[in-house]
């Protein structure tokens, strides 16, 4: 969803600019990424003065490397990159990444000795109306791990494509796909027991 | 045909999937009605946190146009 509808930010007369700090070139930037990040941040779960801190520390980084900048990737996909790694060292600072699902377990859970669900599941409908008006799926989201929540972002709410999210991750569009499997596995279940409950 | 576990361990597994692969899982969830709601349930989170969000505008574009003013004049006037 990127904004190219006036300056092409991968020329490298844009990027000259940059490097020499141009007033102009700087504030289109800022002003065209700056809330696709906090819109990102807030999306990872962030309140906003987390959003805020995060969103200027991947500028931060941003500036001080854009010497080394080369505009292989596209600067959006190198912004979030950036945001990525920042928003690990965040969370792995406040120690919140719980354990990922035993798959093992998962499949010996789930389904009968025929390969059948072993449990009816709920219409969407009513699904649906149960986590509308609470913050169940916010803190469902919260115990993911980082990468998880960035592949769930990207690729579902962002609506970034597989090759953007497989750059931004540095993963395969194989792993990309069980990422994002046991992401979705994960947050449903946890999204089931907490309406029960 | 696949079982519901063999499709779920199909979308599980490592390995890269093929023309056959991919035909199978559609198969499948053409005609099982459970993998499907499953599906469905797993969409209906997706759709419901994009509205959660949205509802968020105003602090997010306030957020940015903290970030901004701050990153602008810090990055230009050095």
């Amino acid at each position: 969803m990127a904004n190219s509808n006036k300056t092409n930010f991968s020329s490298p007369e844009f990027l000259n600019k940059l490097k020499d700090r141009d007033h102009d070139a700087v504030e289109s930037l800022v002003k065209t990424y700056s809330s696709h990040l906090v819109n990102a941040s807030f999306g990872l779960g962030l309140n906003e003065s987390d959003a805020q801190e995060l969103v200027q520390n991947v500028w931060g980084t941003f500036f001080q490397n854009i010497q080394n900048f080369e505009g292989r990737s596209h600067i959006r996909i190198y912004l979030f990159g950036i945001l990525y790694n920042k928003a690990k060292e965040l969370y792995r600072e406040r120690n919140k990444h719980t354990s990922d699902i035993d798959l093992n377990t998962y499949f010996e859970d789930k389904f009968d000795d025929t390969g059948h669900w072993a449990l009816t599941p709920k219409k969407p409908e009513e699904f649906i109306e149960s986590i509308q008006t609470s913050g169940i799926i916010e803190s469902c989201l919260n115990k993911l791990p980082e990468k998880q929540r960035m592949a769930f972002y990207l690729k579902e709410i962002d609506g970034a494509s597989t090759e953007e999210v497989c750059n931004v991750l540095k993963v395969s569009a194989t792993n990309l796909r069980v990422i994002l499997f046991r992401t979705k596995a994960k947050l449903r279940d946890c999204v089931e027991r907490k309406m029960q409950a | 045909m696949k079982s519901c576990k063999e499709v779920s361990q199909l979308l599980a597994s490592d390995k890269e999937l093929g023309v056959f692969d991919k035909l199978s899982l559609k198969l499948h969830f053409s005609v099982c009605k459970v993998c499907r709601t499953y599906k469905q349930q797993q969409e209906a989170i997706t759709k419901v946190y994009k509205e959660r969000l949205k509802k968020k505008n105003t602090s997010i574009s306030e957020t940015a146009k903290k970030v901004e003013d701050s990153v602008i004049k810090k990055y230009t006037e050095e």
